[in-house]
C-alpha cells in the first residue's frame, strides 16, 4: 500500500471509528460503552463461520496488548497501527476476491442477478445485509447499508461485473471498524436500561463462550427480544455450553490467561538445544491446551487438576523432548500425531506448570529462569502482582552459568539475592521457581546441573516442598488459585478488570459457588453469564447482585451441560 | 552428561513398577555403561550415519602417490587419447561444465570407449574402454574385519581395534578418490555426506535395537536387531538426528534382521549373518551383505557407534555413481571406468563358477546412532518418563 493511501485509510478507519460510535448511539437509542479489536483468532474464527474453511486469511496482525494480565482486557484500549491497517486492507482484499470468485460466490450469494455484467441493487441489498449481519455482529445500519449496496452498484456498473462490485464491498466492510472491533452499546432507556443492548449480549456471550461472532440462531434471539430477559439468556447460554464450540472458547481463555501468545516469538540457543524449533513451540502450546480441556471439560474435572494431572498429550517431536517412547504416530508417522500419555504415580512431570509451554516459555534462551518461572506462576495463576526489577540491577552473576563456584542457579540465585534491592521481589518468586529446575530452558528433564545436583525444594506461601510435583500440590491447594481464575474469566468476559463491587460479589457469591460445584469451570461459567452482573457495563454502584432467574448454584452444577 | 534411553515394554500394566525399578537401576548403567544392571534391558537406536567406513591417515599411507586425478585431468587425458589438439582439449576443458555446452560436450567423453569397432557408452559399458588403473589404498590400516581369518599380504590393520588382517577391498578400491576419502580426521567423506544429507531426509529410518542386555561389560547373549522403520527420521533443529525420537518397526520381515551376539569388554560384536538394509535409491536401493557381523559401542552420551563388516556385490557400488554418467563423472572427480575396474579387480569373494570372476567384494561400514524409541506394534509401550531414567545436563 501506498504511504498516501495508507494515511488515508488510517483517517478514514478513525473518521470511522467515530461515525460508527455516533452511528450505534443513534440506532439503538443507546450509549455506546467500549470497543474491543478482535483479537487473531477471533478474526480467523469469524471469517471460517462466515464463510467457511476453505477461505485463506494469510497475513499479520499487529500484537495484542496484555492488561491486567489479559489481551481481552488489552483489546478494550487497543488501536490499529498503519502497518496493522495494511495488513486488514491486504486480508479484505484476498478474503473479499476468494468467497467471490466463480468457486464460491454461487455458496454465498443466495440471489441471481439479473445480469452478471451489471448492478443488481435488490440481489446485492440481500447479499450485504446477511453478510453484514454476520460480520458486524447485528444488523447493517439502514444508512450504511443503503451506501454499501450504491458502492457495490457504482462498482458493477464501471467494472461491467456484479460480483466485482460485491466484492470491492465486501472487503470495504472486512475493513469497517464494525467489524474489525466489538462494539457495546448500553441500554439508555427501559426495562433493561444499564444494561447491554442484545446485540451486544449476543456478542459477548458468543465471544466469551466461543471466541466468535454470534450465530445466527443468537443473532435472532437478539432480534426478538429473548435476550431481554434472564430466562431468555439461560435458554441461550444452555445450547452454547452444550455447543463442542464452547473448547474453543476454552481454548482462547486459557490461552490469554497462560500468555501462551508468546510462544511463537520463543527461540532458543540452537546450539545448546537443537531439539527446540518454532514448530515444537507450536506444539507446546497444543500440548497444553490439549491438556487444560481434558481436565475441565472432557473429563468435567476440577480446574485445580489441571496442575497437579499426570496426564497430557504428545507427539514425536515433544516425546523427544520429554524423552519417553510415543506408539501410534498418524498415517505416515508424522511428527504431529497427538497421543494421550499418563505418567506413572509419583513423576515429577504433573500439571501444566511442567510442561513446556509453562517451563520454557518462562526461560531465556540457554538457561532457564526460576525467577521469570516464578513470577509467571505468581502473576498468571494466583493473580498476584510482582514488580519489575530496579533498572539498576547487575545481573551478571546470575546469567553466569559458567561460574565454578556456582554451578546451579539456585546458588547463584543466593549470592545475587542477596543485594538489598533484589531480596523482597526473589523471595517472592525464586522458592517456587527453583522447584522447576529439574526441567531446562526447553522444558526436558535433568537431575544435575554443571554437575551440581539440582535441589528443587521451595516454599509457596508456607506450604513446603521438595520438588516440582510437590509444588504442583501446592498450587492444586492454593486458595488464591481458584479465586484468581473467577477474576479472570470475568475479566475475560467483560473486557476490563472487576469494579469493586463486582470483585466483592465475584468473592462473596462466585468463588463459592464455583467451589461448591467441585472447582468445575462449565458450571461457573454459566454461573457468570446468567447473572445480571455480566451485562451491566459498568454497573452501578448500588447493584443488586443476583443469580440467574432460579438457577442456584447447586442447580447449575448439576443441570451443567454433560461432557463426554 | 548421561542419558538413559530406553525402549520400556510390559505384557501388561502389572510390570510396569519392576519396569521402573529395573528403569532406576539402568540409569547407572546408562551413565557408567560398564557397570551391571540387574535385569534384561532394550536400548534402541536411530541410524544417523551408514556408509563405507573410510580411514583418514594422517601421515598419507593410504595413498602414498597421492589422490586420483580430478575430472578435469581425467579429461585432459582421455582427450589426449582420443586424439584430440591441445587447443581442442583447453577448448572442452573451458566448457566441459557448461550445461548449456552438454548436448556437444558430453558424447564426446561419453562415448570413449569401443565396442565391436563402434563409439561405446563407458558408463553403461566400462569395459570398453581400458583400465586407467586408478590409485587404490595401500595400508596399513583400515577400518574392519578379518572376515576370512586369514592375515594375508595387502589386508588391513584396523586403526581402532588392532585387528591383523582386515578385510575391506571396497576401501581398498574407492580410498584413494579424493571426493569418497574424508577431507580430515573429523568429518566423512564429501560425497557419501552429500547424498547421506539427502537421502536421510526421504527414506524411512533406519533402527538399532539391541536387546537382553544383563551386563553393559560382558553378556554372552544378546540380541542385535537391524530394522527399517515406518517413519522417515525427524531432525533437529541443528539438521543432525532427532536423539529421542520415537519409531514403529516396519512390519515386512524382509527388513528384519536379527543377529545373536555378546558383550566384551563393553563392545558388541554379532555372529556372521546375511543383512539387507534398504535405504533409498539415491545411495542403493538395498543393501545386501552377507557373513556380515556388527560391532558396536554404546557411549558414556548414550550414542551408538560401529562398524558392519561382510561382503556384498561389487557392481553395485560402481553403478551407484556410473548410472549416473558424464555428468556425475565431471562434477565428483571419480574416474567412472577407473573404479568399475579397481571394484572388480580388488573383489574378494564368491568366485563366478564360470569365469572365476570374484562376484562379492569385502567391506566395513560405519554405523552412527542416536538413542531412539524402537516401537513394534504388537508390543505394548508402558508409558514411562526418563525423569525417572534421570537424563542429566
Amino acid at each position: 500500500m501506498k504511504p498516501a493511501s495508507l494515511a488515508l485509510s488510517l483517517a478514514i478507519l478513525a473518521s470511522g471509528l467515530f461515525c460508527v460510535s455516533q452511528s450505534l448511539a443513534e440506532q439503538t437509542g443507546g450509549t455506546s460503552l467500549a470497543m474491543r479489536r478482535l483479537t487473531e483468532l477471533q478474526y480467523e474464527n469469524i471469517i471460517r463461520d462466515a464463510f467457511g474453511t476453505d477461505i485463506t486469511i494469510g497475513g499479520r496482525f499487529d500484537p495484542g496488548m496484555r492488561q491486567e494480565g489479559l489481551l481481552e482486557v488489552g483489546a478494550g484500549r487497543a488501536s490499529i497501527s498503519a502497518s496493522g491497517l495494511a495488513q486488514y486492507v491486504s486480508m479484505a482484499r484476498s478474503v473479499a476476491a476468494q468467497v467471490l470468485d466463480t468457486d464460491h460466490r454461487a455458496e454465498f450469494v443466495a440471489c441471481t442477478p439479473k445480469a452478471k455484467n451489471g448492478p443488481d441493487d435488490a440481489c446485492a441489498k440481500r447479499f450485504i445485509a446477511d453478510t453484514g449481519r454476520l460480520l458486524y455482529r447485528r444488523p447493517v445500519p439502514d444508512a450504511e447499508l443503503k451506501e454499501l449496496v450504491s458502492g457495490a452498484g457504482a462498482t458493477a456498473l464501471a467494472l461491467h461485473d456484479f460480483y466485482a462490485g460485491l466484492e470491492t464491498t465486501l472487503a470495504t466492510m472486512l475493513q469497517s471498524p464494525e467489524f474489525l472491533f466489538r462494539w457495546e452499546v448500553r441500554e439508555a432507556s427501559g426495562k433493561n436500561k444499564g444494561q447491554l443492548d442484545a446485540y451486544s449480549k449476543a456478542s459477548r456471550l458468543s465471544f466469551f463462550l466461543w471466541d466468535t461472532s454470534p450465530d445466527l440462531e443468537l443473532l435472532e434471539a437478539a432480534r426478538k427480544g429473548v435476550l431481554d430477559t434472564q430466562s431468555g439468556i439461560a435458554r441461550q447460554v444452555d445450547r452454547m455450553l452444550a455447543s463442542p464450540r464452547l473448547e474453543e472458547g476454552l481454548r482462547a481463555f486459557f490461552y490469554d490467561m497462560l500468555i501462551l501468545d508468546t510462544l511463537p516469538s520463543l527461540a532458543k540457543d540452537a546450539k545448546l538445544y537443537p531439539k527446540f524449533s518454532f514448530k515444537v513451540a507450536a506444539d507446546a502450546e497444543e500440548q497444553m491446551l490439549r491438556t487444560i480441556v481434558d481436565v475441565v471439560l472432557t473429563q468435567n474435572g476440577d480446574y485445580r487438576d489441571i496442575f497437579t494431572t499426570r496426564k497430557t498429550f504428545l507427539n514425536r517431536r515433544l516425546g523427544a523432548i520429554y524423552n519417553v517412547p510415543i506408539a501410534g504416530t498418524a498415517e505416515g508417522g508424522t511428527p504431529d500425531g497427538w497421543q494421550p500419555y499418563e505418567f506413572p504415580l509419583g513423576d515429577p512431570r504433573a500439571g501444566i506448570l511442567a510442561e513446556p509451554a509453562f517451563v520454557a516459555l518462562h526461560s531465556h534462551p540457554g538457561r532457564t529462569s526460576p525467577t521469570l518461572r516464578g513470577r509467571a506462576l505468581r502473576e498468571a495463576v494466583l493473580c498476584q502482582k510482582v514488580p519489575d526489577p530496579p533498572g539498576n540491577v547487575d545481573f551478571k552473576l546470575v546469567q553466569d552459568t559458567t561460574n565454578a563456584r556456582y554451578k546451579t542457579v539456585r546458588q547463584r540465585l543466593s549470592a545475587h539475592a542477596t543485594e538489598a534491592m533484589c531480596t523482597g521481589c526473589h523471595k517472592l518468586v525464586d522458592p517456587i521457581g527453583l522447584a522447576m529446575e529439574n526441567f531446562d530452558t526447553i522444558g526436558a528433564f535433568r537431575i544435575e546441573e554443571n554437575g551440581a545436583a539440582i535441589d528443587a525444594s521451595g516454599v509457596l506461601d508456607g506450604t513446603k516442598f521438595t520438588d516440582a510435583a510437590g509444588l504442583a500440590r501446592a498450587v492444586h491447594d492454593h486458595p488464591s488459585v481458584p479465586a484468581c481464575l473467577v477474576n479472570r474469566v470475568y475479566a475475560y468476559g467483560v473486557g476490563r478488570s472487576p469494579s469493586k463491587v463486582e470483585a466483592s460479589w465475584l468473592k462473596d457469591d462466585e468463588q463459592k459457588a464455583f467451589a461448591d460445584s467441585g472447582f468445575r469451570i462449565v458450571p461457573l461459567l454459566r454461573q457468570i453469564v446468567t447473572s445480571n452482573m455480566f451485562f451491566l457495563d459498568p454497573p452501578p454502584l448500588d447493584a443488586a447482585p443476583q443469580k440467574a432467574g432460579a438457577v442456584s448454584t447447586k442447580a447449575a452444577s448439576l443441570n451443567s451441560p454433560p461432557r463426554s | 552428561m548421561g542419558l538413559g534411553w530406553y525402549n520400556m515394554r510390559a505384557r501388561s500394566a502389572n510390570d510396569r513398577a519392576s519396569l521402573l525399578c529395573r528403569a532406576a537401576l539402568a540409569c547407572s548403567c546408562a551413565a557408567l555403561v560398564s557397570a551391571s544392571a540387574s535385569a534384561s534391558e532394550t536400548r534402541g537406536f536411530l541410524i544417523s550415519w551408514f556408509y563405507i567406513a573410510q580411514y583418514y591417515d594422517t601421515q598419507g599411507r593410504d595413498c602414498p602417490q597421492g589422490v586420483n586425478p580430478n575430472s578435469e585431468e581425467i579429461y585432459r587425458r582421455e582427450l589426449k587419447i582420443l586424439g584430440k589438439s591441445q587447443k581442442e582439449i583447453d577448448e572442452y576443458i573451458l566448457t566441459f561444465l557448461d550445461n548449456g555446452k552438454n548436448a556437444v560436450n558430453a558424447p564426446i567423453l561419453t562415448m570413449r570407449g569401443t565396442r565391436d569397432g563402434k563409439p561405446a557408452n563407458v558408463y553403461t559399458d566400462p569395459e570398453s574402454t581400458r583400465d586407467p588403473h586408478i590409485y587404490t589404498v595401500v595400508g596399513p590400516y583400515g577400518y574392519g574385519f578379518n572376515l576370512d581369518g586369514k592375515d594375508k599380504p595387502g589386508d588391513f590393520i584396523d586403526p581402532d581395534t588392532g585387528e591383523h588382517g582386515v578385510d575391506n577391498q571396497l576401501y581398498k578400491a574407492s580410498g584413494c578418490t579424493r571426493e569418497l576419502r574424508p577431507h580430515s580426521p573429523t568429518e566423512y567423506a564429501p560425497l557419501p555426506t552429500s547424498y547421506w544429507n539427502v537421502s536421510r531426509e526421504v527414506m524411512p529410518a533406519l533402527l538399532v535395537e539391541i536387546s537382553g542386555i544383563d551386563d553393559y561389560k560382558n553378556d554372552d547373549n544378546v540380541t542385535v536387531a537391524i530394522y527399517r522403520a515406518q517413519e522417515r527420521t525427524m531432525l533437529d533443529n541443528s539438521g543432525a538426528m532427532l536423539a529421542g525420537s520415537s519409531y514403529h518397526v516396519d512390519p515386512n520381515p524382509r527388513w528384519h534382521n536379527v543377529l545373536h551376539g555378546r558383550i566384551r569388554d563393553g563392545v558388541i560384536e554379532t555372529d556372521p549373518s546375511d543383512i539387507n538394509i534398504a535405504t533409498d535409491p539415491f545411495l542403493l536401493p538395498e543393501y545386501k551383505f552377507t557373513r556380515a557381523r556388527l560391532r558396536l559401542k554404546i557411549n558414556p552420551d548414550g550414542t551408538l557407534q560401529g562398524k558392519l563388516g561382510g561382503y556384498h556385490a561389487w557392481f553395485p557400488f560402481y553403478f551407484i555413481y556410473g548410472v549416473a554418467g558424464f555428468g556425475q563423472e565431471a562434477t565428483t572427480n571419480i574416474d567412472m571406468p577407473g573404479l568399475y575396474y579397481a571394484l572388480k579387480r580388488l573383489a574378494d569373494a564368491d568366485p563366478d563358477p564360470k569365469t572365476g570372476q570374484n562376484m562379492s567384494i569385502s567391506l566395513a561400514f560405519q554405523i552412527d546412532a542416536v538413542p531412539a524409541f524402537v516401537i513394534h506394534d504388537n508390543q505394548p509401550i508402558v508409558q514411562v518418563s526418563t525423569a525417572q531414567l534421570g537424563v542429566t545436563k
